[in-house]
């Protein structure tokens, strides 16, 4: 085998083989790992695909993967139009549940929402209550916000649970880290216990 | 180690023009004003100026003329290039849907082939190119682009992707709900991976493996052939469940991935 063809064995065989086994790995143990260290990983399987452009015989197929990893992924550099070689939710995001440690996110996502929208529930959880709900407590975000964080629930959850139509969502409730909107899980937690 | 098909000039014809096919078939629509400008737009927000309905008169023209290959590669540039601005006027309202991205990955791929076909004739470069270059490219491509989907869906959620195939039951029956039926709308298989846990974490990691090893296709033209029905099967799954069927990316990659290649084996 020439050194050629060991590139190519790396880009279209040894590095999917690699993430499968990450995501296989990772559903039987169970969790997730850092967002951070997952782009890091990302990262390494563009820069592995630089040889292969150099070198191997498939090097349309190693531009297009280290493009869509870098250029066409985060979005933060002008040239994002090859963001459209990519079917990656560019600007989309999570919502999370986040446990009562305040450490671990659980592995199923709630819903994905626009990363404008992120910042308008975000900002409105941050301001607090500006305009509240009638009766509602001090603590307790927007209507807009909650409304919002009360859909997301209610799209993902409404064959499983019913949602009560008094829910409050209180700003503590509500934070975000990195691309996510974490939202605690003593909210769900009072919808299943309802 | 890799092989891939190789075409009659007859079949290379054909992919062409089924790729122009595709282009007309699935036009890049412009739903709304550009309110967030992505890539070209932030450079040249004064693009928003020229009016879409002037701009979208060109497209039909150039696809024949890219198809019949007249003033080529000019024509296969410029269509590459109004494809681009396009899809990043549609892309530029907030959100980026993901429709037309194959289609115009392809046709780059060809407009990149017909220059480099044409450069090496006029200046004699020795470049290592011909008419098979385009479909060539546009295959090598097309694996690289689902194979970054897979490595998206890895990397976004933290590894996790296959756990969480809950949210595809949840998905499904949110979609059917939106269409006014349940879980049941979704066809038997639907209704069983929407009630079925274990069934939709197979399915979640049948798909995720699907698009991780897409790039095998490129080992032998019946490999290829096979990924190609595998990822339009994905599609298909995807359309039922989701509505979410990515019509012209399974027309692409019928007549690129699948067609072509097992005839070449006959």
């Amino acid at each position: 085998m020439g050194d050629n063809e060991l590139l190519d064995l790396l880009a279209i065989g040894i590095v999917p083989a690699l993430l499968c086994a990450v995501a296989v790995g990772t559903a039987v143990r169970g969790g997730g790992f850092r967002v951070g260290r997952a782009r890091l990983a990302g990262a390494v399987v563009a820069v592995a695909m630089i040889p292969v452009v150099a070198f191997g015989d498939v090097r349309v197929f190693a531009l297009f993967v280290a493009l869509n990893l870098t250029i066409g992924w985060y979005e933060v550099v002008p040239f994002s139009w090859f963001g459209m070689f990519s079917t990656m939710p560019n600007n989309a995001t999570a919502v999370f549940l986040q446990t009562a440690d305040g450490h671990r996110v659980r592995p199923e996502t709630l819903g994905r929402i626009r990363s404008h929208e992120l910042t308008k529930v975000y900002n409105q959880a941050r301001r607090g209550a500006r305009t509240k709900l009638p009766g509602a407590a001090e603590e307790e975000i927007d209507g807009v916000a909650a409304h919002f964080v009360r859909s997301v629930i209610l799209e993902r959850r409404s064959h499983l649970i019913e949602i009560p139509a008094d829910l409050r969502i209180m700003r503590s409730d509500v934070r975000r880290t990195g691309r996510s909107v974490v939202v605690s899980e003593s909210v769900v937690g009072n919808v299943i216990d309802s | 180690m890799t092989e891939l098909p190789t075409w009659t000039a007859t079949e290379l014809v054909w992919m062409r023009a089924l790729l122009g096919v595709a282009v007309l078939a699935w036009p890049v629509v412009i739903l709304t004003d550009p309110t967030t400008p992505t890539g070209l737009l932030r450079w040249a927000p004064w693009l928003v100026r020229v009016r879409t309905s002037t701009v979208a008169r060109f497209g039909p023209g150039l696809v024949v003329l890219f198809v019949a290959q007249l003033w080529s590669p000019a024509s296969s540039v410029l269509l590459a290039i109004w494809m681009v601005a396009a899809l990043t006027v549609a892309n530029s309202d907030g959100a980026v849907n993901h429709g037309n991205h194959l289609a115009v990955t392809a046709v780059c791929c060809y407009a990149a082939a017909d220059l480099a076909v044409w450069m090496t004739e006029q200046f004699d470069l020795g470049w290592a190119v011909d008419a098979s270059t385009g479909p060539s490219w546009t295959i090598q491509a097309t694996v690289a682009l689902y194979m970054t989907s897979g490595v998206a869906k890895v990397v976004n959620s933290g590894g996790a992707w296959i756990a969480r195939g809950p949210n595809l039951q949840v998905s499904i029956v949110a979609k059917q709900q939106e269409l006014g039926g349940d879980a049941s709308s979704a066809g038997f298989v639907g209704s069983l991976v929407a009630n079925r846990s274990v069934v939709a974490t197979a399915a979640m990691t049948a798909g995720l493996m699907i698009e991780l090893f897409a790039p095998l296709g490129l080992v032998h033209p019946v490999a290829l052939g096979v990924v190609g029905i595998a990822l339009i099967a994905l599609h298909v799954a995807n359309g039922a469940f989701l509505g979410l069927g990515f019509a012209q990316n399974q027309w692409i990659i019928a007549s690129h991935l699948v067609v072509f290649s097992f005839s070449t084996i006959l």
